[in-house]
């Protein structure tokens, strides 16, 4: 029994120790940088920083279609897109950015300063929100590789005590183990939700100077509304070339493909 | 009886499933117009005679026309003695473009057969060149709009004597960003229901809707008419010649034959599907205007307002300039403070969300842009806030005009310590809301690190999936474990206790040697061992250590018969006896003791089986 014990004990260690340590190791391994992706991004700091957003921009997107999906990548080519009089790209990406640098007060600032350029200042609907950011901070202020490998830890954690539990009773260790598990729980449904809206489409932005809000998936349906660039909404269904959506104060209606993008970055 | 009802059976059936194979199969196409103007509707029927199955006709070459609607319909008719099967498709068709065509050639599917349909003709005229009567427009708007003349074959009135479907705008020759008002009004004199109007894409224009629909009632040409306007403010982005598309208006028009079908719902319809004319605008460029000119058309007011004249450093107060006027409203940006450096080095400024309101006016749209700054004082002394500094165009009198807010002055006290101000603490502000400084846009950020991909690949996903689930399943090992190891305890006295009977009879049968034997006391201690080792292990409590009086209380505790207790309790006491004293005809007593024993620990056995507690 003793020998079992030590046996776990040991395995239990040894597992904690190598999760900790794979983050540096996952870095090292899967984001080896080349030198021409830095020089490239150096290159089109060096465009902006000499005010020419039009080639900064090309020599930005240059990096993204190479499937670099970095932050301060985004950020700066979004403020490319605004100092070049693209509000809805610069939305667009200033979002793109958030989801992987979400507690970026840069990000923020100009993400607020955009908006305030766009044309349909739009009211949030939900009162919500506020208080959700801050009851669910976790949710809203780790990014998806952050908060998974945050339930990673957790969860070898409760594991552990709870097998430590298994061989040990004890009144302090049973409130420990489930308080262990309900935080374990919250955080697995946390990032289930996080790592789903990942991977779906449910925002998007418009981008071009107007576009029509039609009642059906068909240019033949009747105008509702129109929208102009950099409206952000979310994304309720898609048919062919239409897009279902429903904006901040709860309209809703039809898009074209063509007038919006999606921020997600999968696509 | 039955055989009258089987003749008539066979007769009915005769009549619907044999009778029709035989009847002749055709088919025609039929129009209810033979020449009608664009976008006026023409209702087409294919009709197909003698046949019980026919399939949707496969219509040749309706490159021309828009088919705004079909339907089918089935009749059973009787004709000289033969049961002939029509089967109706009606289209509703829009034509295109002008010129003579064959129409409703089609190919059909009838009982398995192929039939083909042969057209027919229709002529298109340009719009108008018909000279239908009493379908003149209203004099106000003679060239601006289109009717539709769609009849119906149970009334003598046509939808275009009934609806006027026209567009307007109140100026073709604006200047860039100046407000026209775009108005789309619909005359109808009968009642029309499930309409759509589909607004003309004003792709080269800012759109606002104006809120008010105006409804009220013209007579023209003889007829009452409830016209609907609608209007929009569009201010052109763009400068030459502009052409707003048409609007469309789809619809049914409802026919009552006397006042009471309007009560009891009895109408006939006709569809209706009208279009205005296209607008065409030419839109002038502006004239150089001053420095401060940011294509402001339109007339404008500004006006400043601060709520703290007076505050102390690390203090703030609210800056609000508001921007009103009937003209481009959202166009307007930032106005202009020329700040001194030394208003810039004793302020932290900041810039709130500029709030929009519109205003629907009776004939155009009117609004104000409210422009909001926390200033955060950071020195003290005397200061003065520049006037705010817009300038506008008037397309009226062709003329620039400059405006300036008034000048604020405001007075910094000292503050309560000497401490280096800290502005966001003292900003006030909602702790919420975020902030940006004055038209600043936060610079690029060029990290030291190399470019990294921050997000991660399929193949890491999985591995992290692996990774959770791992502690998991050693959790999941570990409860196994110890339950298994639970469990082989449990075994242990399991098997001691179905064994112990076993047991006890193998030791009395040792025990026989003694009887005769004469070891008194040999045989009771032996006796007593077996006896508690048997009621020990059958219950799972240490055995050995047992008294009479135990036994007693715990055979009672498993609602074993009180006659066996009394007995095995005899027993016990008899071989406590015998450890310390003599005990009379030592031999008789220790053969009774032997057959009794044998005989208790059989029922006993029996009982303990039979309880369920064991």
């Amino acid at each position: 029994m003793q020998k079992y014990l030590k046996l776990i004990t040991a395995a239990i260690i040894l597992i904690i120790v190598s999760v900790l340590a794979l983050p540096l190791k996952a870095n090292n391994n899967l984001y080896d940088v080349n030198d021409d992706i830095n020089a490239l991004f150096k290159q089109a700091n060096q465009l902006y920083q000499d005010g020419n957003y039009n080639n900064a921009i090309d020599t930005y997107k240059k990096l993204v279609n190479q499937g670099i999906n970095n932050g301060h990548l985004y950020y700066n080519l979004a403020n490319a897109y605004l100092k070049n009089e693209q509000v809805g790209k610069a939305i667009l990406n200033y979002r793109k950015a958030e989801l992987l640098l979400p507690r970026n007060a840069d990000i923020k600032a100009n993400l607020k300063f955009a908006r305030e350029q766009t044309y349909d200042q739009i009211a949030t609907g939900s009162d919500i929100e506020p208080v959700l950011k801050i009851l669910a901070f976790w949710y809203y202020d780790l990014n998806l590789t952050e908060i998974i490998v945050l339930t990673i830890v957790i969860n070898f954690i409760v594991c552990g005590i709870l097998v430590i539990k298994i061989f040990f009773k004890n009144n302090i260790l049973k409130i420990v183990a489930i308080a262990g598990i309900i935080i374990l729980v919250i955080l697995f449904v946390s990032t289930s939700i996080k790592l789903i809206n990942y991977f779906r489409i449910t925002d998007g932005v418009v981008i071009t100077n107007q576009a029509k809000l039609k009642s059906g998936h068909d240019d033949s349906y009747a105008d509702l509304d129109l929208i102009h660039e950099g409206t952000e909404f979310q994304i309720d269904d898609q048919k062919k070339e239409w897009y279902k959506i429903k904006l901040k104060d709860g309209r809703r209606g039809w898009v074209n493909k063509k007038s919006i993008e999606i921020i997600n970055l999968t696509i | 009886m039955r055989l009258i009802f089987f003749l008539i059976a066979t007769l009915i059936l005769n009549m619907f499933l044999v009778l029709p194979v035989f009847a002749g199969l055709s088919a025609s196409v039929s129009l209810n117009k033979k020449t009608v103007s664009v976008s006026e509707s023409v209702t087409m029927k294919i009709e197909v005679q003698g046949a019980r199955s026919v399939s949707q006709p496969q219509i040749v070459d309706m490159n021309n026309f828009q088919i705004l609607s079909t339907s089918s319909s089935k009749h059973f008719g009787f004709y000289n003695g033969k049961t002939v099967n029509t089967t109706t498709f009606k289209y509703v068709i829009v034509p295109t473009s002008t010129g003579e065509f064959d129409v409703g050639q089609a190919f059909i599917n009838a009982d398995g057969k192929t039939i083909m349909v042969n057209p027919v003709k229709l002529t298109v005229v340009d719009n108008y060149s018909k000279g239908r009567s009493g379908s003149s427009p209203p004099p106000s708007a003679p060239d601006r709009y289109k009717k539709s003349q769609n009849s119906l074959p149970n009334t003598n009135i046509s939808p275009a004597d009934n609806i006027i479907f026209e567009a307007d705008v109140n100026n073709t020759n604006p200047y860039l960003y100046e407000q026209i008002i775009y108005t789309i009004k619909l005359y109808i004199a009968k009642d029309v229901d499930q309409t759509n109007l589909e607004t003309p894409d004003f792709k080269d224009f800012i759109v606002e809707k104006l809120d008010q629909q105006k409804q009220y009632y013209r007579f023209i040409n003889g007829k009452n008419y409830n016209v609907v306007e609608q209007s929009y403010a569009l201010f052109p982005t763009k400068t030459g010649k502009i052409t707003i598309p048409p609007a469309f208006l789809t619809g049914r028009m409802l026919y009552y034959n006397d006042p009471f079908d309007t009560i009891f719902g009895n109408y006939s319809a006709s569809p209706v599907n009208v279009r205005t004319s296209p607008v065409t605008l030419f839109v002038s460029k502006l004239p150089d205007g001053p420095e401060v000119f940011k294509n402001l058309v339109g007339s404008f007011n500004i006006k400043t307002e601060i709520n703290k004249k007076s505050l102390k450093a690390g203090e703030s107060a609210q800056l609000k300039i508001t921007i009103s006027g009937d003209g481009n409203i959202m166009n307007i940006t930032n106005p202009d403070f020329n700040f001194t450096e030394e208003f810039k080095k004793s302020f932290k400024i900041y810039k709130l969300n500029p709030v929009t309101h519109f205003y629907s006016k009776k004939d155009y749209i009117s609004g104000q842009r409210i422009f909001k700054y926390d200033i955060v004082a950071l020195k003290a002394g005397n200061y003065i806030i520049p006037p705010a500094e817009i300038a506008y165009f008037n397309p009226l009198n062709k003329s620039f005009r400059q405006l300036k807010s008034e000048v604020i002055p405001i007075i910094v006290t000292p503050g309560d310590s000497n401490e280096v101000l800290d502005v966001s603490t003292n900003l006030e502000l909602d702790p919420e809301s975020e902030i940006s400084q004055l038209n600043q846009l936060i610079d690029i950020h060029t990290p030291e690190k190399p470019l990294e991909d921050n997000t991660l690949s399929n193949k890491v996903y999985l591995t992290l999936a692996a990774i959770f689930v791992f502690p998991l399943i050693i959790l999941l090992g570990c409860f196994i474990f110890s339950k298994k190891q639970e469990k082989q305890k449990e075994n242990t006295l399991e098997i001691s206790r179905k064994k112990a009977y076993k047991k006890a009879i193998k030791g009395l049968k040792r025990l026989s040697s003694l009887v005769k034997g004469g070891q008194t006391r040999t045989f009771f201690n032996e006796l007593d061992d077996i006896l508690k080792t048997y009621i020990g292990e059958k219950l799972n409590v240490p055995g050995k250590s047992l008294t009479s009086k135990d036994v007693e209380n715990l055979l009672h505790k498993y609602e074993i018969n009180s006659k066996t207790i009394f007995f095995i309790v005899e027993i016990l006491k008899l071989c406590e006896l015998s450890q310390f004293s003599t005990i009379d005809k030592p031999d008789k007593k220790i053969s009774i003791a032997y057959k009794d024993t044998k005989r208790i620990l059989k029922l006993l056995e029996k009982e303990l089986k039979k309880c369920k507690n064991t």
